[in-house]
C-alpha cells in the first residue's frame, strides 16, 4: 500500500521537522515543508499531497486559511489546519473551508493518523 | 403913539375937512384919515374901515351927528366920536355927550381939537387895556376850572371844621358820592377808623400853617378801602386858617402790586433758600462782550466770583451757609481752569447764547475732593455784554462715582471675558450668534462680526455627522437645562476641523433665554489621544507577539527535545524528556492564555486548569475508561507572576497522580477545584480517590526533586501555603494570594 503523502505548512521550521519525523515515523510520507502560504500553493500544484497539514499563522503576508482556499480551488485536497490559538475569528473563517480538522497545538503525530485514518478509511 | 391911527371925518364942507386935518397932524404923528360926508360912506367905513377915532360934523345935508354916533355905538361900540362943528346949542350937545359923544369941539374954536383928541385916545386905550384885563381873568379861571375837574388826582377843599366845600369829578368817582351828599360830608366820614388819628394830627400841622405829605387809607361810600398819598394845605386870610385844600393820589392798585411781589419775593426766596439744588449767582469782574473770542470769554468767566448762593451750594462744597461762598471764583470751584470737560460745556454755553441744560462739571469741594454736577446755566446779557450768570446744579458725584465702579467692573468682566482662554459665546435658541470673545474668534476662525447675527447652521460649523448631537444640545437648552462636556467637531473658517469639548448653560438676559456656551479646545489633547491609543494599541500587538513567538520558541524547545529523545532507547532518559516537555508545555500555555486574554495581563486561572489538565490527559498514558476528573472551578484571573509558577506545580501535582495514585488498572477520579474568597486569596484543592502515599510520605523532606520544586514554588515564589490530607487518596491544598503581584502591562 502506498504511503499517505502529508505537505507540512509551518514556519517554525523545527517543528516542521519534528512533525516530519513524528508523522514519518506514524508512517506517512511528508512530501515536503514549506513555511509561507505561498510557497504552500506552488509546493501543492508541484507534489499534489493526499493531506496538507497546514499552520495558520504563517511566514509571508499569506495566512493558512488563505492559502489553503487558493489551493481547494485548484485541487480537491483535504486539509487539517492546526493552530496554537482558538481565535473565533480563525475557526470561523476556517470552518468555511470545510476541513479534515482543527488541531489544537501542540501537535501530537496520533491525532493527525487518527484524523487521517478517518478519512482514508471512509473513503 | 407908535401905531398908525386911523381917523374917520364926517364933513360936507371940504375946507373945513381941510381945517380939522391940520389940527390932527398937530396932534398925531402917525395917522391914516378917511372922509364922508353920506350914511352910506360913515357905515361901510365903520364896517370895513374900523377907524380909532371918528371926527363928526352935526349938520349935514342928509344925515348928523347924532345918527352917526348912535350908528357907531351900535356898529363899533369903543370907537370914540367927537363932534365937530360950527353952530349948535347947548342942548344939542348935552343930547350928543348923553347920547356916547366923548367931547364937541366948535370949528370956531378948533384948537381945542388937538387936546379933545388927546383925552378921548387916552380914555379908549384905558378901556381897552381893562377889557383886555378881564378877558385875561375870565380865561384863567376857566383853565383852572378845568385842572380842577379834570385831574387824575382828587382834589378836595375843606372849611376849617373840615366840612366839604368842594371836590372834584375823581373824587367822587372814586369815593363814589354825588355832589350833593358832599355837601353833607365831614372828613372824618371818609377816613378809616384805625388812621382818624393821624388825620387829626395831620389837620393840626395844617392849621399851623405846614405844607404835609402824607399816606392814609380812604373809605368809598360802598366801603371800599382806597390807598392814598397826597399832601394836605391851608389857605389862611389875615392870619386866620379859612379853607383846606387836599390833593390825593390813588395808590391802591400800586400798594396791592408792591404787596404781591413782596409776597412773591418772599416766596422766591423761601424756595431759594429751601432748594435742595444749589442756586447761585456769579458777578463778573467787568462785563464780557458777547462778540470776545470763545477762549478769552472763559479766562474772563472763570474770574467771575459768587455774590449770592443758598445753603444748599454751600453744602454741597463742605461749607456751612451760603455767605461762605461769597468771593469765590469760578476757577475755585473747577479746582483750576483747565479742566477739559468743563471747558467743553462751556463752550456749549457760549455757543447756544448762554443758555444750558443738564451740563456736567467736574469740581471740588473745600477739601479737594472730586464732584460732579449737572448745571442749568443761564448767562444775562444786556447790550451785547454777559453781565452776570446765575444757575441752579445738582451733585451726582454719587451716581458718577457708581458709573465709575460699574465701568470699572464692566471693564474687569470685559477683560475676563476677551482674555479668556476659552471660546465663550451667546447664541439665541435658534443658534444664531449674539457675542463671543476673542478666543472664539480664534477658534472658529471667525472675526465677531462675521460670527454675531448668523446662526452655526448657515456658517456650517457644525458637520454633517454632528448636527444631530448639536441640535440634541440646543432641545436640552430649550427645556432649559446646561449640557455638557460633549465633543464636538467644528468645521472652521479657513476648512480645517477642531475638537471641542462644549459646555452649555440657558440663561436669561432681560427676560429673553439665550445659550451661553463654553468651548474648549481639545484637539491637541484628542490628537494625543489617539496617538495613546494607537501605542497602546501598537504595545499590544508587540506583546501578543512577544507572547507568541515565546510560545512558539518554547514549542520549539519542546519538539527538539522530543526529537532528542527519539534518538535514545533508555526509558529514563525518555520519561525525563517527556517530563521537562510537559513542564514547556504548561509554561507555554500561559503564554498562550496570555496571548488570548483581552487585556494581555491576566489569565483565566479556570481556563488554564482545565487546559493543563487536558494537555496532560493527551500526553500521558492513562486509560481512558478508567480514570475520570471532575473540574469544580470558579472564573478566577490570576498574573503570569502565579500563572506560570502555578502552572509547574499543577503540572507536578497532575503528573504525580496519573504516575502513583491508581496503579494496576485501579479505576479512579480526579477533582480539581478553584475558588477566591473575598480576602482575595485563591484556593485550590487536587483530591484523587487513589491509593494515597505510602506511610513515611513526607513531601517536605522528600527526596523527589518533583514535590520540592512544588513546596519551593508554593512557598517562595507564590508566598502561599501548601498542605495535603492523605484520607481515602491524596488531597492538596494550594493557598495564595495574587492580589500582591502588580499589573505588568
Amino acid at each position: 500500500m502506498k504511503k499517505i503523502r502529508i505537505l507540512v505548512v509551518e514556519d517554525e521550521v523545527i517543528i516542521a521537522k519534528y512533525l516530519k519525523m513524528e508523522l514519518e515515523l506514524t508512517g506517512y510520507d511528508v512530501c515536503g515543508f514549506v513555511r509561507s502560504g505561498e510557497e504552500a500553493i506552488i509546493k501543492a500544484k508541484e507534489k499534489n499531497p493526499d493531506v496538507i497539514l497546514m499552520d495558520i499563522n504563517l511566514y509571508g503576508k499569506m495566512d493558512g486559511i488563505d492559502a489553503a482556499k487558493e489551493i481547494i480551488s485548484l485541487k480537491d485536497i483535504p486539509i487539517i489546519f492546526c493552530t496554537g490559538y482558538g481565535k473565533k475569528e480563525f475557526v470561523e473563517r476556517a470552518q468555511k473551508l470545510n476541513p479534515l480538522a482543527y488541531l489544537r497545538k501542540p501537535i501530537l503525530a496520533e491525532e493527525v493518523k487518527e484524523v487521517i485514518d478517518a478519512y482514508f478509511s471512509e473513503k | 403913539m407908535d401905531e398908525k391911527i386911523k381917523v374917520l371925518i364926517l364933513e360936507d364942507m371940504p375946507e373945513d375937512a381941510e381945517l380939522v386935518e391940520q389940527e390932527l397932524k398937530k396932534t398925531l404923528k402917525n395917522y391914516t384919515l378917511q372922509v364922508t360926508d353920506n350914511e352910506k360912506g360913515f357905515i361901510d367905513a365903520l364896517k370895513n374901515y374900523k377907524p380909532d377915532l371918528i371926527l363928526s360934523d352935526y349938520n349935514l345935508p342928509q344925515f348928523n351927528g347924532m345918527e352917526a354916533i348912535k350908528l357907531t355905538k351900535e356898529i363899533s361900540p369903543l370907537t370914540p366920536v367927537i363932534i365937530v362943528t360950527g353952530s349948535i346949542n347947548e342942548e344939542i350937545a348935552v343930547d350928543c355927550i348923553k347920547a356916547g359923544a366923548k367931547d364937541y369941539v366948535l370949528k370956531e374954536n378948533l384948537t381945542r381939537l388937538g387936546p379933545a383928541i388927546t383925552q378921548v385916545l387916552e380914555k379908549k386905550a384905558l378901556i381897552e387895556a381893562r377889557i383886555k384885563a378881564d378877558e385875561a381873568v375870565k380865561e384863567s379861571e376857566e383853565q383852572y376850572f378845568m385842572l380842577f375837574n379834570n385831574a387824575n388826582e382828587l382834589i378836595q377843599i375843606l372849611d376849617s371844621t373840615g366840612k366839604f366845600l368842594a371836590v372834584n369829578k375823581e373824587w367822587m368817582a372814586t369815593l363814589e358820592y354825588s355832589k350833593e351828599e358832599v355837601k353833607n360830608l365831614q372828613l372824618l366820614d371818609i377816613i378809616r377808623k384805625d388812621k382818624l388819628q393821624q388825620v387829626g394830627e395831620l389837620m393840626q400841622g395844617i392849621k399851623g400853617g405846614e405844607s404835609i405829605s402824607f399816606e392814609t387809607i380812604f373809605i368809598s361810600k360802598s366801603g371800599k378801602e382806597i390807598i392814598v398819598e397826597g399832601n394836605g394845605n391851608g389857605i389862611f386870610k389875615d392870619g386866620k386858617l379859612i379853607s383846606m385844600i387836599g390833593m390825593f393820589r390813588d395808590i391802591t392798585e400800586r400798594k396791592k402790586t408792591e404787596n404781591d411781589l413782596c409776597l412773591s419775593e418772599k416766596k422766591f426766596r423761601s424756595y431759594v433758600e429751601q432748594a435742595s439744588e444749589g442756586i447761585y449767582l456769579f458777578e463778573l469782574k467787568k462785563p464780557i462782550s458777547i462778540n470776545m473770542p470763545v477762549e478769552e470769554q472763559i479766562k474772563n468767566i472763570y474770574e467771575g466770583y459768587i455774590i449770592e448762593a443758598n445753603d444748599s451750594q454751600a453744602k454741597m462744597y463742605g461749607f456751612d451757609k451760603a455767605n461762605e461762598l461769597n468771593g469765590m471764583t469760578l476757577a475755585e470751584f473747577h479746582g483750576g481752569t483747565d479742566n477739559p470737560e468743563n471747558l467743553e460745556f462751556l463752550r456749549s454755553w457760549i455757543e447756544a447764547n448762554y443758555r444750558i441744560t443738564d451740563a456736567e462739571s467736574k469740581e471740588v469741594d473745600k477739601d479737594g475732593n472730586e464732584l460732579w454736577f449737572t448745571n442749568n446755566i443761564i448767562g444775562y446779557v444786556e447790550d451785547g455784554y454777559l453781565i452776570h450768570i446765575w444757575g441752579t446744579q445738582t451733585d451726582i458725584t454719587e451716581r458718577k462715582q457708581a458709573e465709575k465702579a460699574l465701568k470699572n467692573s464692566e471693564e474687569r468682566l470685559k477683560i475676563l471675558f476677551e482674555s479668556a482662554p476659552d471660546a465663550i459665546y451667546l447664541n439665541d435658541l435658534k443658534g444664531t450668534f449674539i457675542d463671543g470673545n476673542r478666543a472664539a474668534e480664534d477658534l472658529m476662525g471667525y472675526t465677531r462680526e462675521e460670527l454675531i447675527g448668523e446662526s452655526f447652521l448657515k456658517l456650517k460649523l457644525i458637520s454633517g455627522k454632528e448636527l444631530l448631537k448639536a441640535s440634541k444640545l440646543l432641545v436640552k437648552n430649550i427645556q432649559g437645562k446646561g449640557t455638557g462636556p460633549d465633543e464636538l467637531i467644528l468645521n472652521r473658517k479657513d476648512g480645517s476641523q477642531v475638537t471641542v469639548e462644549i459646555l452649555t448653560y440657558p440663561v436669561k438676559i432681560k427676560d429673553k433665554t439665550m445659550v451661553l456656551g463654553i468651548a474648549h479646545d481639545i484637539t491637541e489633547r484628542k490628537q494625543a489621544e489617539e496617538q495613546i491609543k494607537k501605542d497602546l494599541a501598537e504595545k499590544n500587538v508587540l506583546l501578543q507577539e512577544i507572547y507568541h513567538r515565546t510560545k512558539n520558541n518554547m514549542q520549539v524547545i519542546a519538539s527538539m527535545l522530543k526529537m532528542k529523545s527519539r534518538q535514545s532507547d533508555d526509558e529514563f532518559v525518555h520519561d525525563s524528556f517527556n517530563d521537562i516537555v510537559r513542564k514547556i508545555q504548561a509554561m507555554s500555555l500561559v503564554h498562550e492564555k496570555l496571548y488570548q486574554a483581552k487585556d494581555l495581563s491576566r489569565i483565566n486561572l479556570k481556563e488554564y486548569i482545565e487546559d493543563i489538565l487536558l494537555m496532560m490527559i493527551r500526553y500521558s498514558t492513562v486509560n481512558s475508561e478508567l480514570f475520570s476528573y471532575k473540574l469544580e472551578l470558579e472564573e478566577v484571573f490570576i498574573t503570569i507572576d502565579s500563572a506560570t509558577p502555578l502552572g509547574l506545580v499543577l503540572n507536578e501535582l497532575i503528573s504525580n497522580v496519573f504516575m502513583h495514585s491508581f496503579p494496576n488498572d485501579r479505576k479512579g477520579e480526579l477533582t480539581i477545584s478553584l475558588e477566591q474568597e473575598k480576602s482575595g486569596d485563591i484556593k485550590i484543592q487536587l483530591s484523587d480517590d487513589g491509593v494515597g502515599p505510602s506511610a513515611d510520605f513526607d513531601p517536605e523532606k522528600s527526596n523527589l526533586i518533583g514535590l520540592q520544586t512544588v513546596y519551593s514554588l508554593v512557598v517562595y515564589q507564590l508566598g502561599g501555603s501548601i498542605n495535603y490530607e492523605a484520607k481515602d487518596g491524596l488531597s492538596w491544598f494550594i493557598k495564595f494570594n495574587d492580589s500582591k503581584n502588580k499589573l505588568r502591562v
